[in-house]
Formats: C-alpha cells, structure tokens, sequence
C-alpha cells in the first residue's frame, strides 16, 4: 500500500473504518442487551459483563483478525473508556483505559492478531475490566460514585455484592469462561465462513 | 463543550429537581441547534421515565425496573441529548473538525466512522432480523445456531460497509497529508462563544444549585 494511502506507517484507512463500524455495532448491540437484561439488578451485576463477553466476542475477534496489526485492542478499549466516562463519569476513564493498555500489550509480538489465543487472552481482559468496572466504583472511586447522585439502595446492594468474594468471583470466572467460549464459538465461525470466503486471511 | 459540561454535571447532580430541569434545557439547547423534533421525542421518553420514578418513589417498580435502571437511563438520556447534534454531524465536518484541533488520526477516524455508523447499525440488523424471519431461521431453540445465524451476516454486512467507507473516504483525499479543507467553514465564531458563555453559565448555575440543595 502506498504512503498516500496510509494514515500511519502501520494503520490505514481501512483498518480505522473496520474499528470504528465494529465499535458502533458491539456498542448498540451491548446497550441493547443491557436494556434487555438491565431489568434484573442481580443479573446486571454479577453476570451482564459475563453474558456480553459472549455475545461481542464474533465481532471483537473479527474486528482484530481483519485489522490484523497492533492497535485495535487498545483503540476499542479507549473508545469505551470514553463512552464510560460519558455514561457514568470521568473517573471511570482511567479505569478502561488502564484496561486497554493490559490488553494491548498481552498482544506484543509479531502476528499476534491473527492468533486466537492471543486474541482470546486480551478479549478476557477486556471483559474482566468491563466486568470489574463495577466493583472498582465501590473499591476506588466511592466518592466521586457517590457524588454522582447514585440512590441509596443502590450503593449499599453494589457495596453487598462487590465486597463479598464469593460473588466477586462468581462474576469475574463466570465473565473468563464466557469470554473465552465466545473466543471458540468466534474461531470456528471464523474458520466456517470468514476464511472460507477470503474475508479474513 | 456542551458535552464535557453535561458529563461534569452528571457526575455531581444529585437532587432530582436539578437533574429533571437540566433535561429541559438540553431541550431548549437541541431547538436552538435545529434538533426540535429529536428533542420532542427525548423529551417525552424523559417524561415517561421522570413519571415512572415518581410513582415509585425512588424505590423502583418491582425487580422488572428497578431504581438504579430508571436513574441510569436518566443520565444516559442526558449524555446523549447533549451528545446528538456531535452524533448527527456529517462524517465530512467532523474530519474537518479533527484536523482543526491536529488529533491524532489513529484515534479520530474510527469515531469518524463510529458516529458515521452509528445511525444505520440498527437499520442493519432490522434487515437481517426481517431476512431471517422470512427464512423462518429465528428459535430460541437452538440459540447458538440463532446466534450463527445473525453475527455472521452481520459481520459481513458491517464489514463490506467499511471497506466502502474506506474507500469512499479515500477517494476524497482523507489520508492527504496536506491541508483539508471543507465545504463549509469551520470556525469559532460569535454565536459559538455565546452558546460557549451561556452553557459554561448554567453549569456554574448548577453547581451552585447543587451545593445550595446539598
């Protein structure tokens, strides 16, 4: 590819647009999953980043095979880190982005994006974060959560269910082992369809 | 501004009577932007969520809405208020704009092409969904299969949408390393240093509301 036709010794055109499209689609499809599930409080709590590392994991994994070079785990990381500090407030911004950076440098080395395993493993970071977020409101940013007008009820269900470690690692090894059925349900779809018909090499 | 304004208020906004009244002036900022229709619409929605927590009394509506949903899709509504006239901007001026303020392209053309997106993604799956259902492929029992049977499409779909966007922008020179220009002017200009003063005066307004009711 010619210098014209790149944004970047490394990033084009292309791979900016294959981000951003499959950020909007894992955003709508994560908002209306979480307005499907949001109902139950219980659920949201413990198993909504478990239930949405399953079903954006096609879309994630695509997303890094077709870019196939550094960047997207972070980039798709810090656009939620924007989106979360929009939705839910500024102080969760350091939280998803830290979680980007762990998740771009589990991806180090050469052709790491087009390993499945090696995406699999920054894909349950990613989720561990978005399933953490949570609790790190709770554990790190009590004030600034509290400051944000969160009823009552509420803190003190989030503070029950986020210091107690037997529902803390419910979610946390229900979101792990949901990321990473996804990753497989990801890879044999992949093998099925995408490399079939040249979409992914 | 509106939206880093917005977000600074939602974090801090605690009394209902504030957060309520700052939805309506996102919905007088919205008329002035030439939004007046979207505003009606989130405006009514607003309505209806503002209604449900005042029948329950800040104790939510049995375990189907609890409060914490009916308070976070409050806020949400408030973000995106102020969010939809950036949301509802053409792909082209916004580029225009991220040049102007030099961010780094790696970050700035994928929320170019998210927020060019964003408008059709729903459209997109509404076309798959109905194309399944024609199929008579759509069961809750084979979930997996289901799952198959709309991700993969999908992929498809959003992929091919993004090598066309690609290559569209391509073509109208967005990987140029020279200067951009764009159909419209972009510039600061008097009205923008007004709405710049009046919003940066309602937030300080609130602020001091919020330590008054607090």
């Amino acid at each position: 590819m010619g210098k014209e036709t790149m944004v970047s010794s490394k990033f084009s055109v292309k791979d900016a647009a294959t981000i951003g499209i499959f950020c909007a689609v894992m955003f709508v499809v994560f908002m209306a999953y979480s307005m499907a599930t949001g109902a139950s409080l219980f659920y949201s709590m413990i198993f909504n980043a478990a239930g949405a590392a399953l079903i954006l994991a096609p879309f994630y994994v695509y997303m890094c095979m077709k870019v196939g070079k550094h960047g997207p785990a972070l980039i798709y990381n810090i656009m939620w880190a924007i989106i979360a500090g929009l939705m839910m407030g500024p102080f969760m911004i350091p939280w998803f982005l830290g979680g980007g950076i762990i998740a771009e440098l589990s991806m180090c080395g050469k052709d790491a994006y087009h390993d499945i395993k090696r995406v699999a493993v920054s894909w349950v970071i990613t989720a561990l974060v978005r399933a953490a977020h949570g609790m790190s409101e709770i554990w790190f940013f009590k004030d600034a959560f509290l400051a944000t007008g969160v009823s009552e009820a509420q803190v003190q269900m989030q503070t029950q269910f986020y210091t107690d470690p037997k529902y803390i690692l419910l979610s946390l090894g229900v979101t792990v082992i949901m990321a990473i059925l996804g990753c497989v349900i990801s890879n044999s779809l992949i093998v099925k369809h995408f490399r079939k018909s040249g979409a992914i090499r | 501004m509106v939206i880093v304004l917005t977000m600074s208020l939602v974090a801090v906004l605690t009394s209902d009577i504030l957060i309520y009244t700052l939805l309506a002036a996102l919905g007088v900022y919205l008329l002035v932007q030439g939004f007046g229709r979207q505003a009606l619409k989130y405006l009514l929605v607003c309505g209806i969520f503002i209604g449900l927590r005042l029948i329950s009394g800040g104790n939510g509506l049995t375990m189907l809405m609890p409060e914490m949903f009916l308070f976070m899709t409050l806020r949400i509504l408030m973000m995106v208020m102020a969010a939809h006239p950036v949301i509802g901007m053409p792909p082209g001026e916004v580029v225009a704009v991220f040049k102007k303020i030099h961010a780094p392209d790696v970050l700035a053309l994928p929320i170019t092409f998210m927020l060019r997106f964003f408008p059709t993604v729903r459209s997109e799956f509404a076309d798959v969904f109905a194309a399944l259902r024609l199929r008579k492929l759509l069961s809750w029992r084979h979930p997996l299969r289901a799952m198959e049977y709309i991700v993969t499409p999908m992929i498809f779909r959003s992929s091919r949408i993004a090598e066309e966007l690609a290559a569209s922008a391509e073509s109208r020179g967005i990987s140029n390393p020279g200067p951009h220009t764009c159909r419209r002017t972009i510039a600061f200009r008097k009205r923008d240093a007004v709405m710049c003063v009046i919003a940066v005066g309602v937030t300080v307004g609130y602020f001091l509301l919020e330590r008054t009711v607090a």
